[in-house]
């Protein structure tokens, strides 16, 4: 069965007791274990709510929508990735400032093609190349999710690195860690 | 709250992690069916906040399956909610409600309403046993402080006729239940009528069972769903609910208040603002835990609304009796005097007479009775009927994906599909040091 897979991944500079971290955190632990399509979007609208008041703060990005027989195999890929923690370093000994540390979160999604919600991720993602990396790209994007179909999604991940209190990686660690992640446009 | 299991709630969560490296969840949703999508459905528009955004009129759009039957309202929650933040009248630079059968005082002819519109909800709070079952949002909506223009507004409604049948049927309900002498703790009653028919029929079994109000939804000067009808009904006959308490028993069974109207007819009309609900029944194991044993669904259909199969259907699989009774089963007796100024129904009767009357508790025969059958008694049909499961587009087994979005626009004719990929870059990652 075909699928479509969107991933959103956003890196900020915010120090280990960041509001940011913090708020979410609980919403992913207070999120229901199980949940009606309803409750998916007001999980993402409040994602969204959280996100757009630090959008100041991001300062990397990559999001990405594969509509090929690729899309599933790239969201396992995805998953496994973010949910083996067994090569985290640590970063305990990490010598930067607070206000240098970053925090990451990111948004994965695998939807069934030719579904309402596969079309609504197409046009959410219909966004000309010199406006993929603006800040306010990602706040549409957030808001496409908070509106999505979440009756046609098979599954969706949504993750913070690290936790709230724990020391963060610097840009000199973004660049090794996080390479697929580009600087943002200082545009709009 | 409700029982959340997989047919109900079809997102599962497979992993969750809470832990200094990472924190988050993963959720995984069983049984995705694969419709395709028509041109003509993605022009189908839902409700956009567009309008209030940007100061242009009311714009409203909804993306749904295309099918025989109305859509269902799944995107009730995330309107109250949008209702709650931006304003009740999200979308329209009209605020004015049409408050048919409006009048200014309450059923007993004073203006004391006034000082109760904001405090709705904690005025009619049922008792801390029943709590738990209650949904008072629409009762909650005119004491948000950015609901203000719907608070000054708001005024009582005496739709004399549905009302006062809704009353006498009400305290015809509350005599049958008297009349078994001690009132059974084993009973919950469930009222799907119309939203002021509901109001005054729970009005009028205030003073013997414990009402408990699941209105989950909010008023709009276009709403599909006259609400804002329902908070009138319960203005004028407020006096009968706060009364209540001092009548009724302390441990009296509850009696919940449904809006029929929650899953009104809605098919995309581009002036209308989707403000239907869906309502949310106790879960088996609270009925359990509570001692409910039998329940008596009041409504005026001939079967239980789309939205209350799955939940009653599963009670009665854990062997608690559901039955029907039907509104028009109660008979209302025209009052002879023909002045306004009193009720024109006197009362109302099950069976149509007041010797017929005593043939309810045979047709729902869970409790002994001290009085004889009727004579030359039939039973009513309604008291027949038994739950049975059906699908709907509220059970997962009716295989259709339905769509709704908030705030967005969808593209006319599907023009922006992507062939292949797209975004700010075309590698995976995202692991520390992947």
């Amino acid at each position: 069965m075909a699928r479509t897979f969107f991933n959103l991944q956003m890196a900020f500079l915010s120090p280990p007791d960041d509001e940011l971290r913090k708020r979410v955190r609980d919403l992913i632990v207070s999120s229901d274990a199980r949940q009606t399509a309803d409750e998916k979007r007001i999980m993402y609208t409040r994602l969204r709510r959280i996100i757009v008041p630090a959008l100041p703060q991001l300062q990397r990005v990559a999001w990405d929508l594969v509509r090929t027989d690729r899309a599933e195999s790239d969201y396992q890929e995805w998953y496994a990735d973010l949910e083996d923690v067994s090569d985290v370093p640590d970063l305990s000994a990490n010598q930067a400032t607070p206000t240098e540390q970053h925090t990451i979160v990111t948004v994965i999604l695998l939807a069934e093609r030719g579904t309402n919600a596969d079309k609504e991720l197409g046009d959410m993602c219909d966004i000309p190349e010199a406006l993929w990396l603006w800040r306010s790209t990602c706040s549409r994007l957030l808001a496409g999710l908070k509106d999505l179909s979440f009756t046609s999604v098979h599954g969706d991940g949504l993750y913070l690195q690290p936790a709230p209190g724990q020391p963060g990686p610097t840009a000199a660690d973004m660049d090794e860690g996080w390479d697929n992640l580009a600087l943002v446009n200082e545009s709009p | 709250m409700a029982e959340r299991t997989p047919t109900s709630h079809p997102i599962g969560r497979l992993t969750l992690f809470d832990q200094d490296e990472l924190v988050g969840a993963r959720w995984w949703q069983q049984g995705v069916e694969s419709p395709l999508v028509s041109d003509s459905m993605s022009r189908r528009a839902a409700l956009t906040v567009i309008g209030v955004l940007v100061g242009a009129p009311l714009l409203v759009r909804v993306v749904e399956e295309m099918g025989e039957s109305d859509p269902p309202p799944d995107t009730i929650q995330g309107s109250t909610e949008m209702q709650r933040a931006a304003g009740w009248a999200v979308g329209t630079n009209n605020s004015k409600l049409d408050w048919a059968d409006g009048t200014t005082v309450d059923v007993d002819g004073t203006p004391n309403w006034k000082a109760h519109v904001r405090t709705l909800a904690q005025d009619t709070k049922p008792p801390a046993r029943w709590l738990p079952w209650s949904v008072p949002t629409l009762l909650q909506m005119p004491g948000l402080p950015v609901n203000t223009t719907l608070a000054e507004q708001c005024q009582p409604i005496n739709n004399q006729r549905q009302m006062e049948l809704g009353w006498q049927v009400g305290r015809a309900l509350a005599a049958q239940v008297e009349r078994l002498g001690t009132v059974p703790k084993d009973l919950l009653v469930i009222l799907d009528l119309p939203g002021p028919q509901a109001v005054a029929t729970a009005a009028g079994l205030a003073d013997t069972l414990a009402p408990v109000f699941v209105l989950d939804n909010c008023p709009h000067p276009a709403g599909v769903v006259p609400a804002h009808l329902t908070i009138g009904a319960l203005l004028y006959l407020l006096p009968r609910f706060l009364s209540a308490p001092l009548l009724r028993d302390a441990d009296a069974p509850p009696v919940l208040v449904l809006d029929a109207s929650r899953l009104a007819a809605y098919r995309d009309e581009s002036d209308r603002f989707d403000n239907r609900y869906t309502a949310t029944l106790p879960a088996t194991t609270e009925l359990r835990e509570r001692g409910i044993n039998h329940v008596l669904y009041v409504s005026r259909g001939n079967d239980v609304q789309d939205d209350l199969v799955h939940q009653i259907t599963s009670w009665t699989a854990s062997n608690i009796d559901v039955r029907l009774v039907d509104f028009a089963d109660f008979t209302g007796v025209e009052s002879t005097i023909q002045n306004p100024a009193f009720s024109p129904i006197s009362r109302a009767w099950y069976g149509g007479s007041s010797a017929d009357d005593a043939g309810f508790w045979f047709d729902y025969s869970w409790y002994d009775v001290r009085y004889e059958r009727p004579y030359n008694w039939r039973a009513r049909s309604a008291s027949f009927w038994r739950p049975r499961f059906r699908p709907t587009y509220f059970s997962s087994s009716f295989g259709r994906v339905h769509s709704a979005r908030w705030g967005g626009v969808s593209s006319s004719g599907g023009s922006h599909w992507f062939g292949g990929r797209s975004g700010s870059w075309t590698r995976t990652g995202g692991s520390f040091f992947g």
